[in-house]
């Protein structure tokens, strides 16, 4: 069997399919090619990574391809066609990607140890800040939004002005070492309540909402989506225990978005690059955060009534 | 500068995939996923194009025993048909 040409790029797909026909191994070829390429599969994860980094206009511009040629454009066929024409998409960040797989590698810090640590250690000198934003926060800026200007405020941007602004301000105060951060599981909290309404009638969130998110997301790349933290049974009930213990409260629980907030904080500082030299703003309402961390040196908790 | 044509990167990516780069193989797993029929409508009439569709339509086959690839293969209108014929003899048997 013809093995495949090792580091010659430089040959044409005539030569390399000319020398096996003569050798009369050109069937052998092409299932040794598909040998190779069928090793080479690619996860549904990463294609949606994938597809979640591709620019807004690539993707208009490869709807239209596909629609030339049939297709019907789906988020797995852009994602086929940017690879040929761009390569390896690179993950947007190599911080969440590495934090991520070094979550996994051994047992991680417990959040009890976390928090001790955090309420005794002076902070050193911040050279990062992390901005995490809670459901509750943006729920806060949706129902504003309908107090103040009726029906009217669901034409107006809200969400994006307001991160917009917030985005602004840290860029100037920490010269541009910050980031906004929403992890999966808010996300997905701020999805499931779509068109829920609070005890005043009030919507906490809504499509529109929705669209301006994901815009700060995907288009104006203010916040970034943590894909990594979505649900976590384990640290929710190592959270929950603790913050029955610290609020001697039984019926205590801490909720998914919360819990994904607190994992993120724990792997930041264990994992990421700035060491104990991060610090963290977790944007909430929720006095869950002040039970549990209230007392953290370097965890700031600024609700929507405080301005940071 | 000019961004590449997506046939090129196409042909480009079977031509490194032949000579064993990693990478291009990858490339080559996602774009199989799509019919031969749309895979051939992107398609430039150089050369070495048809090599790699020739070559395109013998995996697809391989892989998903896919017809418009055999008619492909097999149309008076390839005209690499003769060179490909071992393929498609070979699938028949």
């Amino acid at each position: 069997m013809p093995k495949m040409p090792e580091a010659k790029p430089k040959r044409t797909i005539k030569e390399i399919v000319q020398e096996a026909k003569r050798q009369q191994k050109l069937p052998a070829l092409i299932e040794n090619l598909r040998k190779e390429v069928d090793e080479k599969r690619i996860s549904k994860e990463e294609m949606r990574e994938m597809y979640r980094d591709i620019s807004d206009e690539k993707k208009e511009e490869l709807n239209s391809v596909l629609k030339l040629i049939g297709e019907t454009p789906t988020a797995e066929k852009v994602v086929i066609l940017h690879m040929q024409k761009e390569g390896p998409v690179k993950k947007s960040n190599k911080f969440r990607t590495r934090l991520y797989k070094a979550r996994t590698l051994g047992k991680p810090l417990s959040m009890e140890r976390m928090i001790e640590q955090f309420e005794k250690v002076p902070p050193k000198e911040t050279e990062f800040l992390s901005v995490i934003i809670d459901t509750g926060y943006i729920n806060s800026i949706v129902i504003k939004s309908q107090q103040f200007k009726g029906k009217e405020a669901l034409d107006e941007p809200e969400v994006i002005s307001a991160f917009s602004r917030l985005y602004e301000l840290f860029k100037e105060r920490t010269n541009g070492k910050f980031e906004i951060v929403i992890t999966q599981a808010v996300y997905d909290e701020l999805n499931d309540q779509m068109n829920e309404k609070d005890d005043k009638g009030a919507y906490k969130f809504t499509s529109k909402a929705l669209s301006e998110l994901n815009d700060l997301i995907y288009k104006k790349k203010v916040i970034r989506l943590e894909t990594g933290y979505g649900l976590n049974e384990e640290t929710k009930k190592e959270l929950s225990r603790l913050m029955r213990k610290k609020s001697n409260d039984n019926n205590a629980c801490v909720g998914d978005g919360d819990t994904s907030i607190l994992t993120y904080v724990r792997d930041s500082y264990v994992y990421g690059e700035y060491g104990d030299k991060i610090r963290f703003t977790i944007m909430t309402p929720d006095t869950d955060f002040k039970s549990l961390v209230g007392k953290c040196k370097n965890i700031d908790l600024v609700s929507p009534q405080q301005t940071v | 500068m000019e961004e590449p044509k997506l046939e090129a990167a196409i042909t480009e990516n079977v031509r490194l995939s032949l000579n064993g780069d990693k990478e291009a193989c990858k490339k080559l797993n996602l774009l199989v996923r799509l019919p031969f029929s749309s895979i051939e409508k992107l398609y430039g009439t150089t050369e070495e194009d048809y090599y790699a569709l020739n070559t395109l339509a013998s995996l697809r086959l391989k892989m998903f025993n896919d017809k418009s690839a055999l008619a492909f293969l097999t149309s008076a209108k390839n005209p690499l048909r003769e060179i490909f014929a071992s393929i498609v003899g070979l699938l028949k048997l």
